[in-house]
């Protein structure tokens, strides 16, 4: 049974704190001078990786606090007494029926007065034996249900069906665990009486955050995302297109040739392709659907691997910055929310520069005086601070463990990119698999040993110093962020599992394979 | 009953009073007196007139000395009674700082904050020296803790008593003036300034009143020929700012030591990591402290620079009390186990730090001047001269001297002349030397200590001039060189089986 949680929408409740974003620019700038001139350069191939990461750092770190520079911004609906139709699609494929069920009997309470709901059956193509039941559970509740028998596309591909065969000028899109509130149709069609606006989107809102490790951490990314960020996106008219809990206008829509099945991240790149054609784009900050977040690590890992596949994707071969629709912010914006998914190829490199000293003795710059520290710490400091009274103080450790615990997937999703391997759409799990997931991350296991075994090698080989022990220092830091990741994996549990008391059952059990 | 007991504020601040007083008499009271201290008690023993024109000269402002004036006249001037004159300042801040941090913060964060500030060996070292470092502590917790009151729930005797200590405080020592200024810049922070424009007219009255107090004292300092006697400061350096911090928390440790503990930062940036958690506010209060605990630093660093070196730590000492909070705030904040995890390290880190302290005997600032002239007052005789480098160690030399020999300084230097410390001349050495020794001195008894540059240089002199017959170090930075200078009436005794006399 999923723990409930009293509804807390203080993300969304955002405010302007322009004097300490620009102190914070003013900041990040120093900082990457004088890290990147002041001192003596050490080892060559160090430096040049550690200004690499610093680039990419200072890009993302000034294309953010651009984005949250105001998020005040509320897009003012046109006063309008018509309530155009709209296609209500919950594609579903494989999800648990009860789950199906909460959402679609939701759905066809909403309160607006033109709407059909429909249940997209992709069970058929995904396979499952009990596709059948998903029809049934459409009767039941009186809704349309239209089972695709044609396979691909995926998740774009069953909407794109759907969408040959409804013909309402507006399609809400709610995941199958996504149960909508009441008035979610009419909230977000109060913007669509302007006909320039392509899509409305409202945020994820995960009713189960609570559970355990994963969701509470998925939860806590997802809160800072729907929060400051998409306020800040809609101040610009940028806003990410989320594949749930939204209202596209089916015109835009069929002109980009329907949600886009070639790309993973279906819903990113529809977006970017609708405000292409110069269609606006409106969020909503207010909580009008509430949904699941994945409950094990190995359903977080999909997920966001898909996600990372799918923004790098466009990221390589959709360049933002050459499609001619868009302005110059939003050429930006998509280059920023793409490219966000390179975090985990300098946070490696980050991660790996005080092993390199551990054993090499070697580092990026020879004599970096207490000049770098005072450039750095305020910096940082000041980050801390916007982060938490940005995103209303609910930004938390745990989400930025989880941003950069992910480091794994983000290198393994822009290798798959690179090497134009082939990933399928796969639905996040919307029920608990158990077990442990260590197989996941293994490189946060190798790199916990490399810092230990380092430690005392370098001890050994170096001596004691004070590069020594900020080299450790830093290495600990990342020990640090990467706990959250393991816990989630379920280390903790294997090391209780793994007491001589519980051996025997944990022999006869085996890992869950992922 | 026992949990009571536990929460009661009294019984932690008696057990914090205690902790202070066993440091105090365990730790502090026995060190020899220094030379910052020694010219406390020599300028404090003079009458008030020659004390107001002997700081008017110097770089400190006359409130301390001249209460220390009165308290050296009521209880004596011996070295344990003065330092329990700073000690009760440390006492009286304890509860002053609980109650401010548990008034703004927490009961908790207060309980941290105070036992970080009592174990501290910076705290605690000030908390046993004849200066005013621990009055100023005292003076700016509770000039800031009536601030924060004057801005949320003003009070007419609030006036009154932020107007007293603000004055008193500019006449215990100029870095106040930055304690003031922060309250000052932080007000504009607090609220806009159209909806209180009745309180700003009153810091202004209070601002006008306090300047105006300060005006006599300006007056005789700019009227009084210019003299410091303290040793020269030079330009601080980046790693000095780590070390304000360092010596707050861990005292005065060795440079390998402290760059040890520097090295360390990047811990300091992890905890902060600690801090991110779902609905943790900082109050205001918190970034007036953190405005408290680093503007001053930045302006006496920018200073430094702009107008003369003044950077030390012990000046910063108006930094400490809102830092300390600040620290214990967000440490505080932690979750549990990470929280208690953090307070034990670094309790535990702050106490062995303090023990180090007082055992290492080669740390800075730990000079055994009692010792060094018991010797010398033991082996004078008054055909002998006693030679003292640099001039102003003259201060602790003199408390403990009773030998008969004549004292001079190289630079030679007549400390009651008010005049300015010479400055060295290689090319003088020489006369200086003849003029001390005259021609019928024996033995010169050169005591060497903080070396200003030309240490060096005197000891190359003696050592290519005279004959050496001894040379012996008290303390690390404490040497004393024997060199024969003159005839003897009366010879030496030789060693029977060298022939030589004994060196």
């Amino acid at each position: 049974m999923t723990p409930r949680r009293q509804e807390d929408s203080g993300f969304l409740n955002t405010s302007n704190h322009k004097i300490l974003i620009a102190i914070n620019i003013v900041l990040l700038v120093v900082y990457t001078v004088v890290i990147a001139t002041w001192f003596e350069i050490g080892a060559l191939p160090l430096f040049i990786l550690l200004i690499l990461s610093q680039i990419f750092y200072f890009w993302q770190g000034l294309t953010h606090m651009f984005t949250v520079w105001d998020t005040s911004y509320l897009h003012k609906p046109k006063r309008s007494r018509l309530h155009p139709e709209v296609d209500v699609f919950i594609p579903v494929a494989g999800e648990p029926l009860e789950v199906i069920r909460e959402t679609v009997s939701a759905a066809a309470r909403m309160r607006y007065k033109n709407f059909n709901v429909y249940i997209l059956n992709d069970s058929f193509v995904a396979g499952h034996e009990n596709w059948q039941n998903v029809e049934v559970l459409a009767d039941e509740l009186g809704v349309a249900c239209i089972t695709r028998t044609v396979a691909g596309g995926a998740k774009a591909g069953n909407i794109n069906n759907a969408l040959g065969q409804t013909t309402a000028p507006f399609v809400a899109i709610l995941d199958a665990d996504h149960v909508p509130k009441r008035d979610f149709l009419k909230k977000l069609m109060r913007h669509a009486a302007d006909p320039s606006v392509g899509f409305i989107q409202s945020p994820q809102y995960y009713k189960n955050a609570a559970q355990n490790e994963v969701t509470q951490g998925a939860w806590d990314q997802q809160q800072f995302f729907f929060g400051a960020i998409c306020r800040g996106k809609n101040r610009m008219g940028v806003v990410t297109m989320c594949g749930t809990n939204m209202v596209i206008r089916r015109k835009p829509l069929e002109e980009v040739g329907g949600m886009c099945d070639f790309n993973i991240a279906e819903d990113f790149i529809t977006g970017m392709f609708i405000h292409e054609l110069g269609y606006k784009s409106v969020y909503v900050p207010e909580i009008l659907a509430t949904g699941l977040a994945p409950e094990d690590y190995s359903s977080y890992f999909k997920q966001q691997l898909r996600w990372a596949r799918g923004s790098l994707e466009v990221l390589i071969r959709y360049n933002p910055l050459t499609r001619r629709g868009l302005s110059s912010i939003q050429k930006i914006q998509y280059l920023a929310s793409a490219s966000f998914y390179l975090t985990g190829l300098f946070v490696l490199i980050n991660a790996l520069l005080p092993l390199i000293f551990l054993y090499t003795g070697l580092v990026p710059l020879t004599n970096p005086t207490m000049v770098l520290v005072i450039a750095f710490l305020p910096y940082m400091f000041v980050t801390l601070m916007s982060l938490q009274l940005v995103s209303n103080h609910t930004y938390t450790l745990k989400a930025l463990a989880f941003s950069m615990g992910s480091f794994w997937i983000h290198i393994i999703a822009f290798s798959e990119v690179l090497l134009g391997k082939k990933r399928g759409f796969s639905v996040t799990s919307k029920q608990q698999l158990e077990g442990f997931f260590l197989p996941l991350v293994i490189p946060h296991l190798i790199y916990f040993a490399l810092v230990f075994v380092g430690f005392f090698y370098a001890l050994a080989t170096i001596g004691i110093s004070t590069s020594l022990l900020t080299n450790i220092s830093w290495a600990l830091f990342f020990v640090v962020i990467f706990v959250p990741s393991l816990q989630a994996a379920g280390a903790a549990k294997m090391v209780y599992a793994l007491t001589p008391r519980k051996v025997v059952g944990f022999l006869k059990k085996k890992f869950v394979s992922v | 009953m026992k949990e009571r007991f536990l929460k009661s504020d009294v019984v932690a601040i008696l057990f914090f009073w205690i902790l202070a007083a066993l440091i105090f008499f365990g730790l502090q009271a026995g060190y020899s007196l220094r030379l910052d201290e020694s010219q406390t008690i020599w300028q404090t023993s003079q009458s008030l007139t020659n004390l107001l024109d002997s700081l008017s000269r110097n770089v400190h402002v006359p409130f301390y000395h001249i209460s220390f004036h009165f308290w050296q006249a009521w209880f004596g001037n011996g070295v344990v009674v003065g330092r329990l004159y700073s000690l009760l300042f440390m006492l009286a801040t304890i509860p002053s700082l609980f109650y401010f941090t548990k008034r703004y913060f927490s009961r908790e964060a207060a309980f941290f904050a105070t036992l970080l500030f009592t174990l501290s060996p910076f705290v605690t070292w000030f908390g046993g020296e004849i200066r005013m470092y621990t009055l100023i502590a005292f003076l700016t917790v509770n000039a800031h803790f009536l601030y924060l009151e004057l801005l949320h729930h003003p009070r007419l005797y609030h006036w009154f008593l932020y107007t007293a200590l603000a004055i008193v405080g500019v006449y215990s020592h100029y870095f106040f003036w930055f304690v003031l200024g922060i309250h000052f810049l932080y007000f504009f922070f607090h609220r806009p300034l159209r909806e209180q424009k009745m309180m700003f007219i009153k810091f202004l009255t209070v601002a006008l009143v306090v300047v105006v107090s300060f005006l006599p004292w300006a007056n005789k300092v700019l009227n009084t020929p210019g003299s410091v006697a303290d040793p020269l400061l030079s330009p601080p350096k980046s790693i000095d700012v780590f070390n304000v911090f360092t010596n707050f928390f861990f005292g005065f440790q060795s440079d390998y030591v402290n760059s040890l503990l520097i090295s360390i930062w990047p811990l300091v940036f992890t905890l902060s990591f600690f801090t991110l958690r779902k609905g943790f506010k900082l109050k205001k209060e918190f970034y007036f402290l953190v405005i408290a605990a680093f503007v001053p630093i930045l302006l006496a660093y920018v200073a430094s620079f702009l107008v003369q070196p003044m950077f030390l730590s012990r000046y910063l000492i108006i930094t400490l009390p809102p830092l300390f909070i600040a620290v214990s705030v967000l440490v505080t904040a932690f979750e549990d186990p990470i929280k208690n995890i953090t307070r034990v390290i670094l309790v535990a880190l702050v106490f062995s730090m303090l023990l180090v302290q007082a055992s290492d005997e080669s740390l800075v600032a730990k000079e055994d001047y009692r010792q060094a002239t018991e010797y010398i007052n033991r082996s004078v005789t008054p055909k002998d001269v006693v030679i003292v480098s640099a001039p102003f160690a003259i201060y602790p030399f003199q408390y403990y001297y009773d030998g008969y020999a004549r004292v001079e300084t190289i630079p030679q230097w007549n400390r009651f002349s008010g005049e300015a410390l010479p400055a060295f001349s290689r090319r003088r050495l020489p006369r200086e030397i003849d003029d001390i020794r005259g021609e019928y001195k024996h033995n010169a008894y050169m005591l060497m200590s903080y070396d200003q540059g030309y240490e060096e240089v005197i000891e190359d002199y003696m050592d290519n001039n005279f004959e050496r017959i001894e040379k012996i170090e008290f303390s690390p930075r404490i040497r004393l060189f024997v060199y024969r200078v003159g005839y003897y009436s009366d010879r030496p005794e030789l060693n029977p089986f060298t022939q030589q006399t004994e060196n």
